[in-house]
C-alpha cells in the first residue's frame, strides 16, 4: 500500500500548467527523488502536497485517505513535513525559539497557555537534542536572522524533523551550500530513520543518486519517467530533457 | 416615493464624494502598500482652506482649484521629507502609524486655526437654486457633483488605462521592483501618486464643504468611510473604489434616513457579508 | 554544550532572582504610595494603572501576535458600557458586573474577531477600526439606551460581598488599591500567557504565520484566543475607568481612544508587556506637565510618537536596551 498517491493531479498559474495529470505512488519507507529542469514544476507540485496551493484537479492520498481538500495545518498533523526552497524560518526569534515552535506542536503542549514553557522539561531536552543533531547547539541562543545560509538551511530541516513527520518533503536541501556542508547534510538524510518516507527535490544528481530508491522526472509539469535509478538513467526522453537543456 | 427618489440622489451624491476619497486612497495603497490614516485630515484641510478663499476672495472654482494644489504641494513635501525614510519591508506598519500620528496633529491644528463650530459652504452662485428631477425639486449643486464623480471615475480610468504615466502606475501596483528595474525612478512615481491621492482628497474636501458642512470629527467620519468602501470594494483597485463607493454611498444614505439610529450599524453589516465571501473585497486581487 | 546550558541557566537564575527583588519593591512602593502623595496624584496613578492594564491588553494582539488593531477602544468602551449600564440597573456587586463585563466583551470579541481575523494585515486593521466606530456610533445614536452624547452618569464605585458581608470601594485610596490588585493581576496573568507554549505560538505567528501552518498550526485559533484574551482585558481596564470617573462617555469607544492606547503601546515598546506601562505613564503624565507651557498638547503628542516612529521603532524599552548594550561594552573594552 502506497503511503502517498496523487491521481492526476494537475495546478495551472493563468495559461501555463504548472503540474500537469500526475500521478505517482509512493511506499512507505521509500526515498524519492523529484528532478526535472528548472520550471518543471517540483516546487508547485510540493506546494499542492503540503497545501500551500489548491489543485486545479485531481486528488492526493495519504494512507489511501483522500487529503486534497484539506488545509496545510490538518495536513501536518497528518504527518506531512516539509522544507522549504528559500529558507522560511522565524527570524525575529533565536534557534532554540524556532525548534521549539516545532517541538511543542507535536508534543500537543501548544495550547497549555498559563505555564511557562521553559518548564516543560520534556520540551527543553527535545528541542536541545534536535539542535545536536542538525550540528546547531553553539548557536541556540542567537536569532535565527543571524545566522549563515548554510546553518539556517539546517534549522529548516530541524523543523521539519521536530514534527516527526512520516511523510517528509526536504525542497533542494542542499542548495547553496558548499560541498563541505553538502556532504553532511547527505549523510544527516542518509541517517534518517527509514519509517520515514522521503520526497527530496534535487538538482544535485550526485546527492540524487546517493539518496534516492526511486526517481520521478517532471519536465513542463507532467511525469515523463518514473524508476529506480538505473532505468531512469538509461531513459532517452530524460536524456533527452536534460542534455537538450545543456 | 418622492423621499425614495430623493434619497436615492442623495446617496448618488455622496457616493460620488466617497469615491474622490477613496480612489486617492486606493491609489496610494496599491502604489506605496501605504494605508493613509490622514486621509480624512487631507479632506478636513481642503475643505477649510476652500472655505477661507471662499471667505476672503468669495471664489468657491478659486478655492476649487488652489486648495487641491495646497494640500497636494503639502503631501509631496510629507513623502519628500518623512514617508519616504520608511520605504521597505520591514517599516509597514510604521508607515501607517507615521500618516495616524499626521492624523492627530492635524486634528489638533485645524480645530486650533479654524475652530470647533460647525462651518457651512455655500454653493457658488451659478449653481444654487433647484431645478426639477422626474416628480421632486434638487439642488442643481449636488446634481453637478454626481456629474463631477462620474466625470472624475472616467477621466482617472483613461489616465490609468490609456496614458504613460497610467501604464507606469499600473505596472507600479502590480509589483514596484519591476517598475524600477526598467529605468523608472520609482520614488518619483510614489510621490507623485501620493501627492495625487491627497490632492484628490482635497478636492471632495471643497467639493463636500457645501453638503456637509465643516466641523471637527469630520475628518475620521470621512476616513471611516473611505475605508470601509475600500475594504468592500477591495484595495488598489478603481473599479472596486468606485463600486464601493456605490454600496457604501447608498447604505448610509438610507440607513441614516430609515434606521437613524443604527446607520453605521448597517454599513458594517455590509461590511461584514461581503469580507465572510470574499475576504479581499468585491474586485480585490485574491491572496492580498 | 551542558556547560553552556548550566552557565546560562545559573545567569537566568540570577537574572530572576535580581527582577524578583526589583518587583518587590516596587509592589512596596505602590502599597504605601496614597500615603505620601496628594489626592491629585493619587487620581492620577489610578489612571496610569487602568491604562496600563489596557495598553499590556493591545499588546497581547499587536506586540506579541502581530495582529494591529485600531479599534482597541471597542472593547474598553464595551467594558466601560456594559459596567455602567449593570451598576445603574442591577447592582454595583463586583461578583456581579466583573463576570458580566468579561463575559460580554468575550463574545463580542468573539462576534468582531470572527470577521476581523479572517482578513490580515491592512485589512484587519480598518475592519477593528470600523468595528470601533461602529459601536460608537451606536453609543452617540441609540440615546434612550446609552445616554447618547452624554454617557452614563452616576455610576456607584464598586462593591463586593455577599449578603450583610459587603464592602465598598468608595474612598479614592480604597478605589487605588482594588486598581493595583487589579494591575498586579493583569500583569501576572498576562506574563505567563505570554512566556508559555502558547504565547510562543503567537510570536510564532507574528514572525511567519505561513510557517506555522506547515508546522501543524491551527493559526485561526491561536489569534481568536488572542484577540479574546486582549478585548477581556481592555473590557476590564474600561470598567475601572467607568467605575474611577462614575461615568461612561462615547469618548471611551472613539478612535481616539484606540490611538491613544496604540501611542502608550508604540512610545513603550511593543512585545515586553513593561513597555505598555512605561507608556501609560509618560502619555497619561504628559499633558499635565506640558498644558502648562501649550494648549497645543495633542499636536506635541503627535509629534512625539512620530519621532518614535521614525527614529525608536521599538519605543522607550528599545532605546533602554540599546543604552544597556552600549554600558556592557565598555565595561567588556575596560576588562
Amino acid at each position: 500500500m502506497s503511503i502517498l498517491r496523487t491521481e492526476r493531479l494537475s495546478r495551472n498559474f493563468g495559461g501555463l500548467m504548472a503540474v500537469n495529470n500526475v500521478s505517482i505512488a509512493v511506499e512507505a519507507g521509500e526515498r524519492r527523488a523529484i528532478i526535472g529542469p528548472n520550471g518543471a514544476g517540483k516546487t508547485t507540485f510540493f506546494n499542492l502536497l503540503s497545501g500551500e496551493l489548491r489543485p486545479l484537479s485531481g486528488h492526493i492520498f495519504l494512507d489511501e485517505r483522500e487529503i486534497t481538500p484539506l488545509p496545510p495545518h490538518q495536513r501536518a498533523r497528518l504527518g506531512i513535513g516539509r522544507t522549504f526552497q528559500r529558507n522560511n524560518l522565524f527570524l525575529g526569534l533565536t534557534v532554540y525559539e524556532n525548534i521549539q515552535l516545532a517541538v511543542q506542536q507535536r508534543l500537543g503542549l501548544a495550547s497549555r497557555w498559563l505555564r511557562p514553557a521553559r518548564t516543560f522539561e520534556d520540551l527543553d531536552r527535545e528541542v536541545v537534542g534536535l539542535a545536536t543533531t542538525l550540528g546547531l547547539e553553539g548557536r541556540l541562543f542567537e536569532p535565527a536572522g543571524s545566522l549563515s545560509y548554510g546553518e539556517q538551511r539546517q534549522l529548516e530541516i530541524a523543523l521539519a524533523l521536530a514534527m516527526r513527520p512520516r511523510v517528509l518533503l526536504l525542497d533542494e536541501p542542499t542548495a547553496g551550500m558548499s560541498p563541505a556542508e553538502t556532504a553532511k547534510m547527505v549523510q544527516m538524510i542518509a541517517g534518517l530513520p527509514r519509517d520515514v518516507t522521503l520526497l527530496i527535490i534535487e538538482h544535485d544528481m550526485d546527492v540524487v543518486f546517493s539518496l534516492a530508491d526511486r526517481i520521478t522526472v517532471l519536465h513542463y509539469g507532467q511525469v515523463i519517467a518514473d524508476g529506480v535509478p538505473e532505468e531512469v538513467k538509461g531513459n532517452p526522453k530524460v536524456l533527452e530533457v536534460y542534455l537538450g537543456e545543456a | 416615493m418622492e423621499t425614495l427618489i430623493i434619497q436615492l440622489l442623495n446617496g448618488l451624491v455622496f457616493s460620488m464624494l466617497l469615491f474622490t476619497m477613496a480612489a486617492g486612497l486606493s491609489l496610494i495603497f496599491g502604489q506605496m502598500d501605504v494605508i493613509n490614516l490622514a486621509h480624512g485630515s487631507f479632506y478636513l484641510l481642503g475643505g477649510y482652506i476652500g472655505l477661507t478663499m471662499v471667505r476672503r476672495l468669495g471664489s468657491f472654482w478659486l478655492a476649487l482649484v488652489v486648495a487641491p494644489l495646497v494640500v497636494g504641494a503639502l503631501g509631496l513635501a510629507l513623502e519628500y521629507f518623512f514617508l519616504r525614510r520608511l520605504y521597505g519591508r520591514h517599516r509597514h506598519l510604521d508607515q501607517v502609524l507615521f500618516t495616524f500620528g499626521l492624523a492627530l496633529i492635524a486634528a489638533d491644528l485645524i480645530r486650533w486655526n479654524w475652530g470647533a463650530y460647525v462651518e457651512s459652504v455655500p454653493p457658488p452662485e451659478l449653481l444654487s437654486g433647484q431645478i426639477p428631477v422626474f416628480t421632486v425639486q434638487f439642488p442643481v449643486y449636488r446634481l453637478s457633483l454626481i456629474a463631477v464623480g462620474v466625470t472624475l471615475a472616467l477621466g482617472l480610468g483613461l489616465l490609468l488605462e490609456r496614458t504613460r504615466i497610467g501604464a507606469i502606475i499600473r505596472a507600479g501596483v502590480a509589483d514596484a521592483e519591476m517598475v524600477s528595474a526598467l529605468g523608472i525612478d520609482i520614488h518619483k512615481v510614489f510621490a507623485g501618486v501620493f501627492a495625487l491621492g491627497v490632492a484628490l482628497a482635497a478636492l471632495a474636501g471643497v467639493l463636500g464643504a457645501p453638503v456637509l458642512n465643516l466641523y471637527p470629527g469630520l475628518d475620521f467620519e470621512i476616513l471611516i468611510l473611505t475605508l470601509v468602501v475600500v475594504v468592500v470594494g477591495g484595495l488598489g483597485t478603481l473599479r472596486g473604489a468606485f463600486f464601493g463607493s456605490l454600496l457604501i454611498g447608498m447604505a448610509d444614505t438610507f440607513g441614516k434616513a430609515f434606521l437613524p439610529e443604527f446607520a453605521l450599524f448597517l454599513i458594517f453589516a455590509v461590511m461584514a457579508v461581503v469580507l465572510l465571501l470574499r475576504p479581499s473585497g468585491l474586485f480585490g486581487l485574491e491572496g492580498t | 554544550m551542558a556547560a553552556i546550558t548550566s552557565r546560562l541557566a545559573r545567569a537566568r537564575v540570577r537574572l530572576a532572582r535580581r527582577r524578583t527583588w526589583w518587583l518587590a519593591g516596587l509592589v512596596l512602593v505602590a502599597l504605601v504610595y496614597p500615603y505620601v502623595v496628594r489626592p491629585y496624584q493619587l487620581s492620577l496613578a489610578i489612571e496610569v494603572l487602568i491604562f496600563a492594564i489596557f495598553a499590556m491588553s493591545l499588546d497581547i494582539l499587536l506586540g506579541y501576535t502581530g495582529l494591529v488593531s485600531f479599534g482597541h477602544a471597542a472593547f474598553f468602551g464595551l467594558g466601560a458600557y456594559l459596567v455602567a449600564y449593570t451598576t445603574l440597573g442591577v447592582t454595583n456587586n463586583l461578583l456581579v458586573t466583573l463576570p458580566v463585563v468579561v463575559a460580554g466583551t468575550a463574545l463580542a470579541a468573539l462576534v468582531a474577531g470572527f470577521f476581523a481575523i479572517r482578513t490580515s494585515g491592512i485589512y484587519f486593521l480598518m475592519v477593528t477600526l470600523a468595528f470601533a466606530q461602529m459601536l460608537f456610533s451606536i453609543a452617540i445614536r441609540w440615546s434612550s439606551v446609552t445616554g447618547g452624547s452624554d454617557g452614563l452618569s452616576g455610576v456607584a464605585r464598586p462593591a463586593i460581598g455577599l449578603g450583610p458581608l459587603s464592602y465598598t470601594f468608595d474612598s479614592r485610596t480604597s478605589f487605588y488599591y482594588l486598581v493595583l490588585a487589579f494591575f498586579i493581576f493583569s500583569w501576572w496573568f498576562l506574563r505567563r500567557v505570554v512566556d508559555s507554549p502558547f504565547g510562543w505560538a503567537l510570536r510564532g505567528i507574528r514572525e511567519n504565520e505561513q510557517r506555522m501552518l506547515a508546522l501543524g498550526y491551527n493559526t485561526f485559533r491561536y489569534k481568536m484566543a488572542a484577540f479574546v484574551i486582549a478585548g477581556v482585558f481592555a473590557g476590564v481596564a474600561g470598567m475601572l475607568l467607568t467605575q474611577f470617573f462614575r461615568h461612561a462617555a462615547p469618548e471611551n469607544l472613539y478612535w481616539t481612544t484606540s490611538g491613544q492606547v496604540m501611542i502608550m503601546l508604540i512610545v513603550g515598546g511593543t512585545g515586553t508587556l513593561t513597555g505598555p506601562v512605561l507608556g501609560a505613564a509618560v502619555i497619561r503624565l504628559l499633558p499635565n506637565y506640558l498644558s502648562t507651557y501649550t494648549d497645543r498638547w495633542q499636536t506635541v503628542l503627535g509629534l512625539t510618537f512620530i519621532l518614535f516612529v521614525l527614529f525608536a521603532p521599538r519605543g522607550i524599552m528599545g532605546l533602554w536596551e540599546r543604552f544597556r548594550q552600549r554600558g556592557e561594552n565598555r565595561e567588556h573594552s575596560a576588562d
